[in-house]
């Protein structure tokens, strides 16, 4: 089925995604006006520091924010395989999830279920979405288990959660999302709640088996380095928004938003040890009051008389672009 | 798993020999003569000093108390002047009442606890949820004896004299006094029909405990992260809830029944008062008024000992559901 | 809870600042105290200082005779002299100084006492109980002036007996023709001391032996557990029919042994929270610093422990008052002629059908009574458990 994804052809098109959340203080922005597209075979990495949206736009995909307070805006369209999702039935998006798309998340202990068993987890969406029964499911289990590396999986496939060590889970997490050959996986901060040599695996695991199924994949991360490592092509997001769009090579090689600058400045850099890790000054501002303008003007070392109305996207290229007035000059 | 088992049931041991001597102690060392604990009172003072002779109890405390351990492990606990037989007949004959009244509360409280926990919890912040809270705050700070007269007023004195309904139960006993005449299937309704109220009597307290509690848990459990994992599996609402997230909800409520059970038998004392239910604590209470001590102190040792286990058969279920505990 | 580190935080203008700067906001409450906190929108205090001054004015205007006559009678009539004079100029200096503090916008430091009691503030059904509960003692204590009728004064026993709710009975009369109501407000005296006494004896007991047990572990920690576990182990009800049969029942009898049944649950809680806090740094750094131990338990890891017994002890309070009422139901506990709502139930007991007042009125007094310590209790846990957990 993933074979027959043309490499290229748009899977996911998110286009002006708005998702609100109306709270006692107000109505926080969280996502503010997103647009993105992931094609096939391709890994579209979102990057951004805590705050900036991405979490919520991945949950948004798949309409798993609590619908009181959360809220996505009229306007909103989230499009797969040229099918809307945003106002789709609860019955589609059901089948659509754990099936066509898959998700993992950053914290694996407490993303499984404690008291059922890893391998009565991993087949729960094979019978649900496949109709096996209770034996061909375990067996399917086994071998998904082969096949994200833990070994002695028949013993495993009847372990508990808690049995199991981090890097393991996480194993289990990718075995779980991949059980129905899903078109597109969401990985939410994968590797964050790992040990660093554990990231490197699992970030392998996600690259082969990437490959192995012919799939797309939107990773969420705050870690440039995980981008740089398993993307294609890089959205980079502040304060809600898309601030800049590009391959990795042309963000790694020539960031033209001041944010991105930031981010890839702060990296320590194996070139010159002994030198001063370099941060951005400043946080990140509170949704409920997204400041006037260019949304990072307060902490942009470039900022100037044109960061007092609201930046648009400037175009600079085929799927390139940065939100500052400056990338013109 | 075995070694849990074994090392709780050996921490009872110390647990229920250290209830038996808080016991004894407390009644031996009452001013008076402990003879009199014995007899009953209006004996003449040779005869006394006959008994005081005879049950040794002119030995000093330690040996008594020696002496009095020693006859409960081989099941004797002394003679009942009220009832003229063996305090342990006795008990006999009374506990198996307590533990139908006591069990049929416990199945009805959890029962509808969990059961309105839960649908308060799926359904939070609606009508629903909000009437059932203030319901469930009042039985929950009602005395249990005064919802017992409460539901005989209502239920069996008004409805039968005053409002004539056709459906009305039983205020006192287990049976009525034409039990031998029923059916068989009469005589099952018979039963039935009056363990209704003291059960409701003692239950419903129990359950608006239950209730809040299982909301609680079950809101704390919807917010963790697997049952995020569930839904992003495309599972139905009703999976998550009864599957995911109800498991996992249940297992504090599991240490609920040890801590409620030592209520339950409090409770159980005002109830067969109330509805003259030939149980456990009605003979305690009796027994206390009539200085019956040899069945005061078996009675109560009885009741300690019985929250112990119950304490344990929490845990052990504990360790059964949750697979967490089993392998440790 | 200590007066932790104190955190900087912008306190939005609200209802009574608005009151303030309203004309005459001092004025108003000169008058009537709770006035502006109530054009304000502050309902909690401006509902109980109103009610407050309202009461009291009611009682001086009403029983003016029996106020005058408080002047020089017994112990009983002297304090509920002295409450009435003592909430009234509670109310009125209360009201005036939240006015006038209201003008300062506050920019000051805000301890976790203070966070706590806002949070509990927003809880409506919390401050109400609150308010119920703040009112039934001061009814308890201005009864001599509030109860209808003497609570042991036998009215004519062939046509007062067991009469319905009346102008001159409102609850009805009891098989001696005493006045239900007048009773049942005398009993509110008993069961709100007898559970506020016993609760106190329990959880002083209790907090230290826990804080005890906690800190200095091993042998100690064990001992006391053990013990501990075996009262636990016992259905109160039982042990303490036992205890007070055995000796017979007084007022002081029945406070004492509640008290000694409830000190082990406030044990456990606390040797739990001294147990987590003994990792934490600030008892290290106490430790280091050469700190007698009797001071480290008592400044600084019983007041961090407090936030979880103050709530178990207000639901204790709401449990003591239905467990008093069920020793007396029984017979156990307060003796007749003093009335208490346990023994007002057991009494009405026999006379269900045709006198169904004599039972149901006491037990609603004790229903609403523990409901509202119930809701302080669930607001007071609401508000200080998460912010201490931080």
């Amino acid at each position: 089925m993933s074979d027959a994804q043309t490499a290229g052809a748009s899977l996911l098109a998110v286009s002006d995604l708005r998702t609100w959340f109306h709270t006692d203080q107000g109505v926080a922005r969280a996502v503010d006006g997103v647009s993105f597209e992931v094609r096939g075979r391709e890994t579209l990495g979102i990057v951004g520091e805590s705050g900036c949206g991405k979490t919520v736009t991945s949950l948004s995909v798949l309409g798993l924010l609590p619908q009181p307070p959360a809220k996505i805006q009229e306007g909103s369209s989230i499009r797969f395989e040229g099918e809307e999702l945003v106002g789709a039935s609860t019955k589609r998006m059901r089948a659509l999830r754990g099936n066509e798309i898959s998700m993992i998340f950053q914290e694996p202990m407490s993303s499984l279920n404690p008291v059922y068993k890893v391998g009565d987890q991993i087949g729960e969406a094979l019978r649900l979405h496949r109709g096996m029964n209770k034996r061909a499911s375990r067996a399917e289990a086994v071998r998904l288990l082969t096949e994200v590396g833990i070994p002695e999986p028949d013993r495993r496939v009847d372990e508990y959660p808690h049995q199991l060590s981090g890097g393991m889970r996480q194993r289990v997490m990718i075995a779980m999302a991949l059980s129905c050959e899903p078109q597109l996986l969401i990985a939410d901060e994968p590797t964050t709640a790992l040990d660093v040599t554990i990231q490197a695996q699992i970030l392998e695991l996600l690259a082969s088996l990437r490959d192995s199924h012919g799939m797309a994949v939107l990773l969420i991360t705050h870690d440039l380095g995980v981008v740089a490592e398993v993307c294609d092509r890089v959205v980079v997001m502040y304060a809600g928004q898309v601030v800049e769009t590009g391959t990795v090579h042309e963000i790694f090689q020539d960031p033209q938003h001041p944010y991105t600058r930031g981010l890839l400045d702060s990296l320590p850099s194996v070139d010159d040890p002994g030198q001063r890790l370099r941060s951005i000054p400043g946080t990140v501002p509170n949704p409920i009051a997204w400041p006037h303008g260019c949304r990072f003007k307060d902490r942009c070392s470039l900022a100037g008389p044109g960061c007092e109305k609201p930046q648009d996207l400037v175009e600079l290229g085929v799927d390139r672009a940065a939100r500052c007035w400056r990338v013109e000059s | 798993m075995t070694q849990y088992v074994l090392r709780r049931l050996l921490g009872a041991i110390p647990l229920v020999l250290g209830i038996a001597t808080i016991i004894f102690f407390l009644v031996n060392l009452a001013p008076g003569d402990p003879t009199l604990l014995l007899l009953s009172p209006g004996v003449t003072d040779e005869v006394i000093q006959q008994m005081r002779e005879n049950f040794g109890l002119d030995q000093p405390v330690h040996i008594r108390y020696v002496k009095w351990i020693g006859a409960m492990l081989t099941g004797d606990f002394g003679y009942s002047f009220t009832h003229s037989r063996p305090v342990a007949d006795v008990l006999m004959d009374f506990l198996p009442n307590t533990l139908i009244l006591s069990a049929s509360a416990l199945l009805v409280a959890f029962l509808f606890g969990i059961v309105l926990g839960t649908i308060q919890a799926v359904r939070q912040y609606s009508a629903m949820d909000s009437s059932l809270s203030v319901v469930l705050l009042f039985f929950y700070s009602m005395p249990s004896f005064w919802l017992a007269l409460m539901l005989i007023l209502t239920m069996s004195l008004y409805a039968r004299n005053v409002w004539g309904l056709p459906i009305y139960f039983p205020a006192s006993g287990m049976m009525s006094t034409d039990y031998e005449f029923l059916s068989a299937g009469g005589k099952l309704v018979d039963r039935v029909k009056h363990l209704v109220l003291p059960t409701l009597s003692l239950a419903l307290v129990l359950m608006a405990g239950i209730a809040r509690y299982m909301r609680g848990s079950m809101l704390e459990v919807v917010r963790q992260d697997f049952v995020r994992t569930a839904h992003a599996k495309g599972l139905p609402e009703r999976t998550v809830v009864f599957k995911h997230a109800l498991r996992n909800a249940l297992l504090p409520i599991i240490t609920l029944v040890g801590l409620y059970i030592p209520f339950l038998f409090s409770g159980t004392v005002f109830i067969e008062t109330i509805f003259a239910w030939p149980g456990m604590g009605r003979l305690i209470v009796e027994a206390i008024f009539q200085r019956d001590y040899p069945v005061v102190m078996a009675g109560a040792f009885f009741f300690a000992t019985m929250v112990v286990v119950a304490n344990l058969v929490a845990d052990l279920l504990y360790a059964v559901v949750d697979p967490r505990i089993r392998y440790e | 809870m200590s007066r932790g580190p104190e955190t900087v935080v912008e306190q939005p203008v609200s209802g009574y600042a608005a009151s303030a700067r309203r004309p005459g906001g001092r004025g108003l409450s000169a008058v009537l105290p709770g006035l502006p906190q109530l054009l304000g929108g502050r309902w909690g205090t401006g509902a109980m200082a109103l009610l407050t001054w309202l009461g009291m004015g009611l009682i001086l205007a009403a029983r003016s005779d029996r106020v005058l006559a408080a002047t020089a009678g017994g112990w009983d009539q002297r304090v509920a002299l002295a409450t009435l004079l003592l909430a009234l100029l509670a109310s009125w200096i209360w009201s005036w100084r939240e006015v006038a503090e209201a003008d300062r916008l506050k920019t000051v430091g805000v301890s976790q006492w203070d966070l706590a009691v806002r949070a509990f503030s927003k809880n409506r059904t919390a401050v109400a109980g609150m308010i119920v509960i703040v009112g039934l003692y001061l009814v308890a204590l201005l009864t001599p002036f509030i109860a209808p009728h003497d609570p042991n004064t036998q009215y004519d026993l062939l046509t007062n007996r067991l009469v319905g709710m009346s102008a001159e009975h409102p609850l009805g009369t009891d098989q001696f023709a005493r006045d239900v109501l007048s009773r049942l407000l005398y009993g509110a005296r008993i069961s709100l001391s007898i559970g506020f006494v016993a609760v106190g004896i329990s959880v002083t007991i209790g907090t230290l032996l826990g804080a005890i047990a906690g800190f200095f572990g091993g042998f100690i920690d064990g001992a006391i557990m053990r013990f501990v576990d075996m009262v636990i182990s016992f259905p109160r009800l039982i042990l303490l029919i036992t205890i007070i049969a055995i000796f017979e029942p007084s007022i002081f009898l029945i406070i004492t042994v509640l008290g000694l049944t409830l000190w082990p649950s406030t044990a456990r809680i606390v040797r739990g929270e001294v147990l987590s806090l003994r990792e934490r740094e600030f008892v290290q750094a106490a430790e280091a610093l050469g700190y007698p131990k009797k001071r480290i338990i008592l400044r600084h890891l019983i007041p961090n422990a407090l936030a979880p017994v103050i709530v178990a002890a207000t639901l204790g309070i709401g449990n003591t008052i239905v467990l008093e009422a069920g020793l007396s139901f029984l017979g156990l506990g307060v003796q007749p002629p003093t009335p208490s709502w346990g023994t007002m139930v057991a009494a009405g007991r026999n006379n269900l059908l045709g006198a169904w007042w004599l039972s149901t009125f006491p037990g609603l007094a004790i229903v609403f009574t523990v409901l509202s310590f119930n809701l302080v209790g669930d607001g007071l846990r609401d508000a200080l458990d998460p912010r201490l957990r931080s």
